[in-house]
């Protein structure tokens, strides 16, 4: 199943740099900080999405709870991958659409 | 040195609002929006609250960002809100909000709209850029604060 919106976030010390690819296949990269305002941001961009499905791809530091995090919306799913599969965010949001 | 991605007028900052809800704030975004020769106000308050019942825009740290799709605007349109009590907006952290940037868009999740949304949300993680926003007590003030703080980086392509 296509996700309506995808989303890739590289995880680094204090900034999440964050690509969106919704359903026209432009991809958005922006960045956002590394704290719970951030997180939260990402939740609102994801339930902008709600009636959709909605796919989170992280990687680098905190993946793993970004990714417990963000995966818990509804038609929601979130994966993490190593840092090599793609250093920017936009590369994950490739990976992610193609891949998984 | 950064380019911010919206500007915040002087006019598009409201504050000392009467209101107790998102309900009635929204209503007062909307009239605000009509008056200023935008879409009507039942448009825009009723695609603010839509999007709302989606899921809260509540940041933490007192600090909302309501937004909504209004086709009918040919441009991204941003506006500054303060409450005169803190509304509870049901946010992360169960903290009422007290600053609330509100962003009406023609289009979702085009660059455009993402940059506005991550440079708000950027400078409102600044708690020092929080803290003076609030001894800002005029329209004017807050609109100068705006333009005068450091734009951050939230543009890889710029």
């Amino acid at each position: 199943m296509n996700p309506s919106l995808c989303i890739g976030i590289a995880s680094r010390d204090e900034v999440l740099e964050v690509a969106a690819r919704e359903g026209s296949g432009n991809i958005a990269v922006f960045l956002l900080p590394g704290s719970s305002m951030g997180i939260a941001a990402i939740r609102i961009i994801l339930a902008d999405y709600a009636v959709g499905h909605t796919r989170v791809v992280a990687s680098g530091k905190n993946a793993i709870d970004l990714a417990l995090t963000l995966g818990n919306v509804p038609g929601g799913e979130a994966f993490v991958v190593a840092a090599e599969t793609g250093k920017e965010a936009a590369d994950l949001v490739r990976y992610a659409t193609r891949v998984l | 040195m950064n380019v911010p991605a919206v500007h915040l007028q002087a006019g598009d900052v409201l504050l000392d609002l009467p209101v107790e809800n998102r309900c009635q704030l929204f209503e007062v975004i909307g009239r605000h929006v009509e008056r200023g020769g935008g879409p009507s106000t039942e448009s825009v308050a009723s695609a603010l609250l839509r999007r709302e019942q989606l899921g809260s825009t509540g940041l933490g740290d007192g600090v909302a960002i309501p937004h909504a799709q209004v086709r009918t605007l040919d441009r991204i349109r941003v506006f500054y809100a303060r409450p005169r009590v803190p509304l509870a907006f049901d946010a992360p952290d169960r903290r009422p909000v007290v600053d609330i940037v509100v962003l009406l868009v023609p289009h979702p999740t085009t660059q455009e709209h993402l940059e506005a949304l991550a440079e708000m949300v950027s400078r409102f993680a600044d708690r020092p850029f929080r803290e003076m926003l609030h001894r800002c007590d005029t329209s004017e003030l807050v609109a100068t604060h705006f333009r005068r703080a450091v734009v951050p980086d939230v543009c890889l392509s710029r």
